[in-house]
């Protein structure tokens, strides 16, 4: 993927689709109580009685530096209030890739080993009932059960140590690994079938190999490519995707950012949370090739 | 005038709650109040910590677009000259930064004399930071200029400061309580500049700001120079964001919070069975159907009669703010100079259909509701008029729209009726001056408030009103504008949306006050 | 009877029964939309089997009204994003030089967009409903399926028979459509049934966010939603159309299992080619 006109484009039709859409940000921000006076110095302060290619051309310079410019709802530069929700995002997603992967591997197995039999169905069946839940009301439930009920963990708070992101973030991992893990389990298992079909693992099997060494050196390493590119998919589509679990569990990541800034008509924060999630997309496409090279030495990169 | 999410005050919440204490009957402890009652003498130290469905965006009172989620955090960090603090709607403001003050006989010369006090920086407050910050909440580029309509400040000496206005406006004493007239150290502000100033606030009130995580939380500590000796009694106070109504729920029932504010209407009475004391405090806004007054057939007074008729306030009152709403009889916000004697509108069909037939629709016509989709009670009470119009003829088409899309089509007149999310209508005054203003006074501006609504005689009254320098000609200009503007019906009026904050029963002495915030110097909470 | 013909066969019985008790709750339940402000809140009985929602509407009769929408929205969403997506990705790989560069650039910029912006966008543009929300599923829907048909094109340009058809001389439609699409569209229709699935759950996080059917339309991510702000109070209203909602998508699933065991799609490879 030629990662700077995609995100040339990227950025290019979020300033274009944001500009379209109607609605002032500085009149939303002064509300009702403003004489178009205020909202013609405020727009003038901010910028935005610039022509349109000035200011996307300003966007776009600032950008590749690392210069977001000034937030219209915050008052303050972009980058003091996108830069510490990157590690809340980040730190959510990889929390709850890791809880999809615990909990997707042993199931995919399973059910891969006992093809076609009750526990297969089992897991499939189980695995739809998650997956066709909606993430909020998935996450209330939790809330419920656990924090309520049980006491064990907090209904909400992201916290300031390290120790009290993990627990607060253990909820929201947990709500969207349950909706991402039936996804990975049928892809898993399909190709964990295809492998141990295949020829070379009858005849590992034939020559008398351990099944624990067949399964785990053999057939997992050979099922895990198509696994890693299907995880750098969900990573895109998480970005975003996580602003219901952040708004139930109060965690302040991008994708609550992202719709707030939408609804405020924030354009130096829509723009420059759309470049990051370009940048970020691509990085994980990036990723998934490395790794995949690293699992399976046929591939090159 | 707040169109945003501000303001509130204190009032009967006892009533409702003994209410529906009655109602609830057979139910373990049902508390609730205006206010948490004090028990024992207070103690000093602990933490406050409290969910709050705000998120603060910018701490500088020169610049703020002062919504709910920043003025809750200025009132703790700045003072003003002087302020509303307690829980009455009708109570004179008391003395903040100012010890004493005098009017002249013209009511166009105001007169404060300053208290000693210093900055949060140790920096003493001078006459001269008082001058520079009114000066600024004055100017005509100020979003909040039209509450302050000061011709001159003077500083005779360091103690003192003389406003001079070009005409009497007897509303600035209460708008000198609003925070948009904090007082702020003009060398710091001027050394941060605008945007720094707004995320590292300093002021001479209760508490300072040490630490401000954006969409997260926001602490606050005590202002070691605060100039009330003794005060605040808090050790810490944790304002976390927390969006979700449920979750807020949750928080205060576990324990993870002490406070919760904007409990949903439905959840007050369940969380009160569940032994959590919720408090209901009457607020500064108004929830009204807002009509586009330039369009036809909303243009006929007949017209829009017939949709006050023909809208069922009683039943909405009751499914979608679970009977904790008063009934507006005015379409002003319910304050100071409220007159109760206004006549609300009955549920009359047969009226709606009489007035409707002899106007320009007789057969009735199709009107484009637009409200903030997330909004529960807005959509409860969107439908409930869909379905009660539709018996007069009035065929209501609902469309959703993101907060932001909604706030630009009213304010650009792109509309036809709009409900805004209801404790978001307020006034940020005690009294009735800005509402009158905006509502009746103000069409050259903004369409007055982009009703497009014009009547000549509630324009002379509110003005009258805002300026008169006699107290009973105010309030008389006062109560007859309301009943002025009720028989034209600009919008339609619904209900007056209380606060609901659930407190737990450690926490004392929390109390919204006049406009809409909690003073937290106070507030102490118990083992 | 093989085990994927028996999936395909329990799938349509589900899909069948929701859609059958739609047919029967427009004439036996009471309107979807008629309010009982005396009756808000009422827990499962014998008069409203899924009890009653805020304003007092019956919410089985809701569930079932909004069976048509959501059916049809998500089927409507899915297949209008496969024909372009497939449609896109053939003509790509098959030509390719510049048009497929730009087809499929074009396609990462879609992948790499949020998602919410999108519907925002074109919702604040049409106006709100469903018809915005099919439109913002498309947008972003097709990107997938021109990945899918533009990585089977290119490994199927150079096999055997396409040459071969080349070689004979054929037209470039006729190859395309006579020999390769065949080929393309397999893959893309099977992912596609587990793909309705996620649309309907797509819908459901947009009326969460209002952007989906209007008031008082039934849909069931909006009565999903809407519910959720009483799930404390009144579980029904949410949990109760959540399950019908499962059982669909328990039933589509089972239907996607069954026909990719019939067409015998190799799903391993499949994966492998969305990557690139």
């Amino acid at each position: 993927m030629d990662a700077v006109p995609v995100l040339i484009g990227v950025t290019l039709v979020s300033f274009a689709l944001i500009h379209l859409t109607p609605g002032d940000p500085v009149r939303i921000l002064l509300g009702g109580h403003a004489t178009p006076a205020n909202v013609a110095a405020l727009r003038h302060t901010l910028g935005l009685d610039r022509s349109l290619p000035a200011q996307y051309w300003q966007f776009l310079s600032g950008a590749f530096t690392g210069s977001f410019g000034q937030s219209i709802e915050y008052r303050t530069s972009v980058s003091s209030i996108v830069g510490p929700r990157i590690g809340a995002s980040a730190l959510l997603i990889g929390y709850a890739l890791l809880v999809t992967i615990l909990l997707a591997v042993p199931l995919a197995f399973l059910a891969a080993l006992a093809r076609d039999r009750a526990g297969d169905h089992a897991i499939r069946l189980g695995t739809t009932v998650t997956f066709a839940m909606p993430s909020f009301w998935v996450g209330l439930i939790l809330s419920l059960l656990i924090s309520l009920q049980l006491g064990w963990l907090p209904p909400s708070g992201y916290g300031t140590t390290f120790a009290q992101h993990v627990e607060g973030l253990t909820l929201p991992a947990i709500t969207i690994a349950l909706s991402l893990s039936p996804l990975l389990i049928r892809i898993l298992r399909s190709s964990l079938i295809d492998t141990l079909g295949a020829e070379y693992v009858s005849a590992m099997r034939a020559r008398g190999q351990r099944e624990r060494r067949v399964l785990g050196r053999h057939v997992l390493r050979n099922s895990l490519t198509s696994t890693v590119t299907l995880l750098s998919l969900f990573f895109a589509v998480m970005l975003s995707g996580t602003v219901v679990v952040e708004n139930v569990f109060a965690i302040p990541g991008l994708g609550s950012l992202l719709v707030a800034s939408v609804s405020a008509r924030d354009f130096p924060i829509i723009q420059a949370l759309t470049f990051i999630f370009g940048v970020a997309v691509i990085l994980a496409g990036l990723l998934a090739d490395v790794a995949q090279a690293a699992i399976d030495p046929r591939v090159r990169l | 005038m707040p169109y945003r999410r501000t303001g509130i005050a204190v009032l009967t919440g006892l009533l409702a709650a003994a209410l529906l204490a009655a109602c609830g009957g057979g139910t373990k402890s049902s508390t609730g109040g205006s206010t948490t009652v004090a028990a024992g003498p207070p103690q000093h130290g602990g933490t406050l910590t409290m969910a709050r469905s705000y998120d603060p965006q910018n701490l500088n009172p020169f610049t703020c677009a002062c919504e709910n989620g920043s003025l809750q955090v200025m009132v703790q960090v700045f003072d003003t000259l002087v302020s509303y603090a307690t829980p009455d709607a009708t109570a004179k403001p008391v003395p903040d930064l100012a010890t004493s003050w005098t009017i002249s006989p013209d009511g166009k010369t105001y007169t404060f004399k300053l208290r000693a006090a210093q900055f949060s920086n140790g920096q003493p407050v001078t006459a001269q930071d008082v001058k520079y910050s009114l000066g600024r909440a004055s100017a005509p580029t100020s979003a909040y200029g039209g509450l302050y309509p000061i011709a001159g400040i003077e500083t005779p000496n360091s103690g003192t400061v003389v406003l001079k206005l070009k005409t009497p406006a007897p509303g600035l004493i209460y708008s000198l309580g609003f925070p948009a007239a904090s007082i702020a150290p003009e060398s710091a502000v001027k050394s941060e500049g605008d945007a720094g100033f707004g995320q590292h606030p300093i002021g001479s009130g209760p508490f300072i700001v040490t630490r401000w995580l954006h969409g997260q939380e926001l602490d606050l500590a005590p202002n070691p120079h605060y100039w009330h000796t003794g005060l605040p009694y808090l050790h810490s106070v944790k304002l976390m964001y927390v969006p979700n109504d449920n979750t807020r729920i949750l928080d205060v029932r576990t324990g993870t919070a002490d406070v919760a504010d904007e409990i949903p209407f439905g959840q007050v009475k369940p969380l009160r069975e569940s032994g959590v004391n919720v408090i209901v405090t009457p607020s500064s806004a108004i929830d009204t159907v807002i009509l586009n007054n330039s369009v036809a057939p909303l243009n006929n007074l007949k017209v829009r009669q017939a949709l006050a008729y023909a809208t069922p306030v009683s039943s909405i009152a009751k499914v979608a703010f679970a009977e904790l709403a008063p009934i507006m009889n005015t379409v002003m916000p319910k304050l100071k100079y409220w007159n109760s004697a206004v006549k609300p509108y009955p549920y009359d069909l047969a009226r709606a259909k009489q007035l409707l037939a002899s106007s320009p629709a007789p057969h009735g016509f199709t009107l484009q509701l637009n409200i903030v989709g997330s909004d529960t009670p807005s959509k409860e009470t969107a439908q409930i008029i869909q379905a009660a119009w539709a018996q007069v003829g009035v065929k209501v088409e609902i469309k959703e729209y993101d907060y932001g899309t909604i706030q630009s089509r009213w304010a650009e007149g792109h509309y036809q009726g709009t409900l805004l999310i209801p404790d978001e209508d307020t006034s940020d005054l005690p009294v009735d001056d800005e509402y009158a203003h905006g509502l009746f006074d103000n069409y050259a501006a903004d369409k007055n408030l982009y009703s497009y609504y014009q009547n000549a005689q509630a324009q002379k009254l509110a003005v009258e009103a805002l300026t008169a320098n006699s107290e009973s000609t105010r309030s008389a200009a006062f109560h007859e504008l309301q009943e002025v503007s009720m028989a034209g019906v600009p919008s339609v009026p619904l209900v007056w949306a209380p606060y609901r904050t659930a407190v737990r029963s450690n926490v004392h002495a929390f109390n919204y006050v006049l406009t809409g915030w909690f003073p937290l110097q106070e507030v102490w909470v118990g083992k | 009877m093989n085990p994927g013909s028996a999936s395909v066969r329990v799938g349509l019985a589900f899909v069948a029964f929701v859609v059958l008790a739609s047919a029967i709750g427009h004439f036996a339940l009471p309107a979807p939309d008629a309010q009982n402000l005396a009756q808000t809140l009422a827990a499962p009985s014998l008069g409203h089997l899924f009890g009653t929602d805020d304003l007092g509407r019956d919410v089985l009769s809701r569930t079932l009204a909004g069976t048509w929408i959501d059916l049809g929205v998500a089927f409507g969403a899915t297949y209008l994003s496969v024909l372009i997506g497939v449609l896109a990705g053939t003509v790509a790989g098959y030509i390719g030089g510049w048009p497929e560069r730009v087809i499929m650039r074009l396609a990462d910029v879609v992948i790499a967009f949020p998602f919410i912006v999108l519907v925002i966008a074109v919702v604040a543009v049409l106006g709100p409903g469903i018809k915005g929300a099919a439109i913002g599923l498309v947008v972003a829907g097709w990107a997938f399926y021109a990945r899918l048909s533009h990585a089977e094109m290119r490994s199927l340009r150079e096999r055997e028979f396409i040459q071969a058809a080349r070689t004979l001389g054929f037209s470039h439609r006729r190859i395309v459509l006579r020999h390769a699409l065949p080929n393309i569209v397999r893959p893309s229709l099977t992912y596609s049934v587990s793909d309705t699935v996620l649309n309907i759950l797509y819908i459901a996080s947009l009326s969460y966010l209002g952007l989906g059917v209007q008031p008082p339309g039934a849909e069931w991510g909006v009565i999903i939603a809407d519910g959720q702000q009483y799930l404390l109070t009144a579980w029904w209203i949410s949990t109760l159309p959540g399950l019908v909602v499962i059982l669909v998508g328990i039933g589509l699933v089972l239907i996607g299992d069954g026909t990719a065991d019939r067409f015998r799609v190799n799903r391993y490879r499949l994966q492998r080619e969305l990557a690139r």
